[in-house]
């Protein structure tokens, strides 16, 4: 039997494998180059990039959890301007697959960035972070809300002809109504989940343990949510689809290509393992071999129900 | 690439109390391993937990290929590394980080080390006394630690490295007294000694106040090793910051440090 195809598409987005890194654990590429060979990976999610340089939260931002982690960084990132001109340039030179997260506090600020953006080479496609508070609607995430969600996917949709994805919250009541607005609304692809929002305590000073108060769980603790959601996704919309949330395996991985994802994403596993999304490719290879499938995307959507 | 490596534990022994001392044959880790620098250790083999802990690399032996860490137990990951038995193997990468800058002292490297903050201070010492630069290490405890000493004496240089011991509590051969204060004691009466000196300090925060008091008085350069609980270690999570001096930006202590210059640091924003 030949070596096995592993290569996907995503719509019109065609990746050498099925295996991307999430934005948020691994900064710009620049800080894993010595862990693996970044042209390698099926697609580097960038950490989300927005109009102006952010310094993020007060630290302590992180807390480990059980089998997992909070979060409540607060998208501190170079801002578009540093991006373009300081982190795109070793991104373009490594071979990499890139995508660039967006993220903003309003309509205008996302606009901003994605313009900026429009016509740096080198870029394969935009994923969209909903999940920040739309200071215009008093707080509350564009992700959450199906007519913000809808407002920001049709409006950057009218912007560019980048391959355009939404990344989708979990913390809402159904998923799969945020999912077909942002297929109704002209977004290429969809990638899913984002964090879930929570919390931890230290008994000896009575605090919260992240100063933010609120942060954001990963790790293998919401695999089981991340599938639930995954599923219902599936289910309601054709487009296809990125799927995550504690994959640190590619038995996980596999969890979600079966339940329908057409790529995976791999987010806390890089910090655990920087070499992840190779050990994880390979053993997705090794799968297909030691299974004789001939292409990944037999498996896909293969949930028996 | 740097990978993580399996590294076979040749030693894993309590000192004394709940500090405890691994070492780990990881050769070629420890040919390129700087002072200053740290690994990030999978304490576990599951997921839980799930973080590697960082550690500073205590002392190495280029001829046996070793590596030491020492370490106290404090927490569930500390915990579960403690019960490792000697012969079993750790999952390990590093080097991270940036390291003491062990080049151009001109004068005595004054070592400071409160509790277990001395740590990454003996593979300082080592190499300085190996470039012929004379060190004085200020090791600070809450309480006369024989054991303890004698573990760090063990791996001291035997010449060129003056071991000053302070504690809290009093006792024999002891400065009775916080390190920084032992520091400047020697500093008041050895005028010579700030000459071309450099200095170095990790412990808690408190003492990295009263050791810049110390170092800015007698106008001697100086830095500090850093300490933040981390995930990634490497640069990407964001999650190890400590606030920069003057300015709202942060350093990352998992890259811009551990090791860096004293005045870097704003002392006074971050509070433990």
């Amino acid at each position: 039997m030949t070596s096995p195809d592993i290569s996907v598409k995503l719509g019109r987005l065609s990746l050498a494998n099925p295996v991307l890194v999430a934005s948020g654990t691994f900064g710009y590429g620049e800080e894993y180059q010595d862990f693996l060979e970044l042209k390698n990976i099926g697609a580097i999610i960038t950490k989300a990039i927005t109009r102006e340089p952010r310094q993020g939260n007060q630290p302590p931002r992180i807390v480990e959890t059980t089998a997992g982690m909070l979060n409540a960084i607060g998208l501190a990132n170079v801002g578009v301007e540093e991006f373009v001109r300081h982190k795109m340039p070793f991104l373009q030179d490594s071979g990499a697959t890139v995508i660039v997260n967006v993220a903003g506090s309003t309509l205008e600020d996302y606009i901003h960035v994605v313009d900026r953006l429009e016509d740096v080479p080198g870029i394969v496609g935009l994923e969209i972070n909903v999940s920040c508070p739309n200071v215009k609607q008093g707080g509350m995430s564009f992700g959450v809300d199906p007519k913000s969600l809808t407002e920001i996917t049709r409006q950057l949709r009218k912007r560019t002809k980048r391959f355009l994805i939404i990344k989708l919250t979990p913390n809402v009541t159904d998923i799969s109504l945020l999912a077909k607005c942002a297929e109704d609304a002209g977004a290429d692809c969809l990638s899913l989940i984002n964090t879930l929002s929570g919390m931890a305590v230290d008994i000896q000073t009575r605090r919260s343990k992240l100063a933010n108060i609120f942060g954001g769980l990963s790790g293998p603790a919401i695999k089981p949510v991340a599938l639930a959601h995954l599923y219902k996704v599936r289910q309601a919309v054709q487009l296809p689809l990125i799927g995550g949330g504690g994959i640190m395996s590619a038995e996980d991985a596999l969890e979600f290509i079966i339940t329908g994802a057409d790529a995976v994403c791999l987010g806390t596993a890089n910090f655990v393992d920087p070499a992840s999304a190779e050990k994880i490719t390979a053993g997705l290879q090794l799968y297909c071999e030691e299974n004789s499938i001939q292409n990944i995307n037999l498996l896909k959507g293969t949930l028996v129900c | 690439m740097k990978r993580s490596i399996v590294a076979r534990i040749i030693e894993n022994r309590c000192i004394s109390g709940d500090v405890y001392r691994i070492t780990l044959h990881a050769p070629t880790l420890v040919s390129s391993a700087l002072p200053g620098q740290f690994v990030q250790v999978r304490v576990g083999a599951t997921v839980q937990p799930l973080l590697r802990r960082p550690f500073s690399i205590h002392a190495v032996d280029v001829a046996t290929g070793s590596l030491s860490l020492l370490y106290r137990v404090v927490g569930e990951g500390s915990a579960l590394l403690a019960k490792v038995p000697e012969q079993a193997s750790v999952d390990i990468l590093g080097p991270l980080g940036k390291g003491f800058p062990c080049t151009d002292i001109k004068g005595t490297a004054l070592l400071v080390g409160g509790g277990m903050g001395a740590a990454p201070m003996v593979f300082m010492a080592k190499t300085l006394v190996a470039q012929k630069i004379p060190v004085r290490f200020y090791l600070g405890l809450d309480q006369k630690n024989t054991a303890l000493v004698d573990a760090f004496r063990e791996l001291l240089p035997a010449e060129g490295c003056e071991l000053i011991l302070a504690s809290d509590s009093k006792a024999t051969g002891y400065f009775h007294g916080f390190i920084t204060d032992a520091l400047a004691k020697d500093l008041a009466f050895h005028a010579a000694l700030k000459n071309g000196a450099q200095a170095f300090a990790c412990g808690p925060w408190l003492m990295f106040r009263s050791f810049k008091d110390v170092v800015k008085h007698y106008d001697i350069k100086a830095y500090l090793s850093l300490e933040e609980h981390m995930a990634c270690g490497v640069g990407s999570c964001l999650g190890c910051v400590v606030k920069q001096s003057n300015t709202d930006t942060y350093i990352k202590v998992c890259t811009d440090g551990p090791v860096v210059p004293l005045e870097m640091v704003d002392l006074d924003h971050n509070v433990i």
